[in-house]
């Protein structure tokens, strides 16, 4: 059952699961490239900087592919408005969980995809002294951060289109009272405490604030 | 005999649509032909019963079990022809059988071969590129294949050509006959019913307007050409339709019609003609008295 599950987003997904997997193989690769070959190490300020700069490209492409992988496991049924999925004999949770599952099964496979492009890309390292490599821990937080935003992106989008809509007309709303808020000077700005409160160290999208670091003390 | 599908006071409302009280009892084993023009209800209808909706008043029962309390049960034998393909465009028909198959324990895989054969389907074709007739054979081949004692079949042959039309009807009363499943299938196209029901119910309006056997329903029905001015007052039959008919006669349109009654009409007006109705006459007839019930004369 979760095979086929899995084939049918598969279908819908390998396209951009294969891009995902191509840019989580290419990030840390790119991050160190001028660090290569070992016999000529970097000094660490310049490692630290480089690793820094590329450090933004793990949130993006958490955020990326989260945002994929949640559309690609509803898509199926969106376009069937879901009558097919509803006419199964399956209970309506068993089939979310279903759904659910094979999206982190794809995101399990970029976050391999990234630790084994970091651990080949630091292996050919000659670190210098203090600094230390985080393959797994990018890894890890990688995927953590896909999880939490897919989690989020998954429920949004299996939303019923009313509910979807109200949402969305929320969020228009939101931006643009805070653009006349802006205009008008009045000093206060409700998109930016949503996006406070979102990525506040309470929410589970706290995992995206703070630096990513390959490459760190 | 037992009713596979129990239907009682159903309600359900949208915006410019309603059902209301809609009783419907599906014997164990009867091929139910479920008419009504467009528009009647019949979709929402099936959508209810396979707890795609949820009613606002009165319940369903299929194989004894509550719609939609039990519903993973039910669906579990019950095979279901949309009136929209509803299968995963991007599958092929090959991977659309292997994903229906996974989900439905009871699915028979000879059979599901056997079908594909019957309906020479394209197994490595995506079902985006099949042509109408195809994704109806693709469509019946998995309601068939998972082995259902309940088909539910929403205009299963609406749009299709008369050949391949033919070809999934004989398919669906090949398998009736064989396992003796009990079929509900919608369909406007009475005449393509006529041949395979034993059983009819008609809606109109969001209302169950007639529900009888079949034989019942075509035999009771006639148009009758009698002598002008004669009165069907205290008439042992109803007439629901009645018009003039050239030079000193009339047509009436009757129902409950047995033939030792053309003794009920006296010298001066004689009973000229009974003629047999086909269902679809029949059909509109019953539609007609329905919407205009001031027309009868009883």
């Amino acid at each position: 059952m979760f095979r086929m599950i899995l084939f049918t987003q598969w279908r819908e997904s390998r396209l951009a699961v294969l891009a995902m997997a191509v840019a989580a193989v290419a990030i840390p690769l790119l991050s160190l490239r001028g660090s290569w070959p070992s016999t000529d190490p970097w000094i660490a300020w310049d490692l630290l900087r480089s690793t820094a700069q590329w450090g933004v490209a793990y949130p993006i492409l958490a955020l990326l592919a989260a945002l994929l992988l949640a559309a690609a496991a509803w898509w199926p049924d969106h376009r069937t408005k879901h009558v097919y999925a509803l006419t199964l004999p399956i209970s309506r949770r068993r089939y979310l969980l279903l759904r659910y599952v094979a999206g982190v099964t794809f995101l399990l496979g970029i976050t391999v995809a990234l630790i084994a492009s970091a651990l080949v890309a630091t292996s050919r390292l000659s670190l210098p002294p203090l600094l230390h490599v985080y393959p797994f821990g990018t890894g890890l937080r990688f995927f953590l951060a896909g999880l939490s935003a897919y989690t989020i992106l998954f429920a949004l989008n299996g939303l019923a289109p009313r509910t979807a809509r109200v949402l969305a007309a929320l969020g228009i709303v939101l931006v643009l009272v805070s653009l006349l808020a802006d205009l008008l000077s009045l000093g206060w700005n409700p998109l930016a405490w949503v996006m406070e409160a979102l990525l506040s160290p309470y929410s589970p999208l706290a995992i995206f604030r703070g630096r990513w670091m390959l490459i760190d003390v | 005999m037992t009713d596979t599908i129990e239907i009682r006071e159903l309600s359900y409302q949208v915006e410019g649509f309603a059902l209301k009280d809609v009783n419907l009892t599906v014997p164990s084993g009867a091929v139910y032909g479920f008419l009504g023009p467009n528009g009647a209800g019949k979709t929402t209808t099936i959508r209810l019963l396979l707890g795609l909706l949820r009613a606002s008043g009165g319940g369903i029962k299929v194989f004894g079990e509550e719609v939609p309390t039990d519903i993973v049960s039910i669906l579990g034998r019950t095979g279901y022809v949309p009136e929209r393909p509803h299968l995963y465009p991007s599958l092929t028909v090959a991977e659309a059988v292997s994903l229906h198959a996974a989900f439905h324990h009871r699915f028979d895989h000879r059979a599901s071969k056997d079908l594909a054969a019957r309906f020479e389907l394209p197994m490595n074709r995506t079902l985006s590129r099949l042509s109408k007739g195809e994704m109806g054979k693709a469509l019946i081949l998995l309601a068939l294949a998972q082995h259902p004692d309940l088909l539910v079949l929403d205009e299963p042959t609406d749009g299709l050509d008369p050949v391949v039309r033919r070809e999934v009807m004989h398919a669906i009363l090949d398998y009736v006959t064989e396992t003796g499943a009990t079929v509900l299938i919608s369909s406007h196209l009475v005449h393509e019913l006529e041949r395979f029901c034993d059983w009819i119910g008609v809606l109109d309006q969001g209302t169950i307007v007639a529900q009888l056997p079949m034989q019942e329903f075509k035999s009771g029905l006639k148009r009758l050409r009698v002598a002008a001015g004669a009165s069907a007052i205290a008439a042992p039959f109803s007439v629901i339709a009645r018009a003039e008919a050239g030079i000193g006669g009339e047509v009436w349109t009757v129902r409950g019609w047995q033939p030792e009654m053309s003794s009920w009409f006296d010298e001066a007006h004689p009973l000229k003609e009974v003629v047999d109705l086909d269902l679809e006459e029949a059909f509109v007839e019953l539609l007609r008295s329905a919407r205009n019930p001031s027309g009868r004369e009883a």
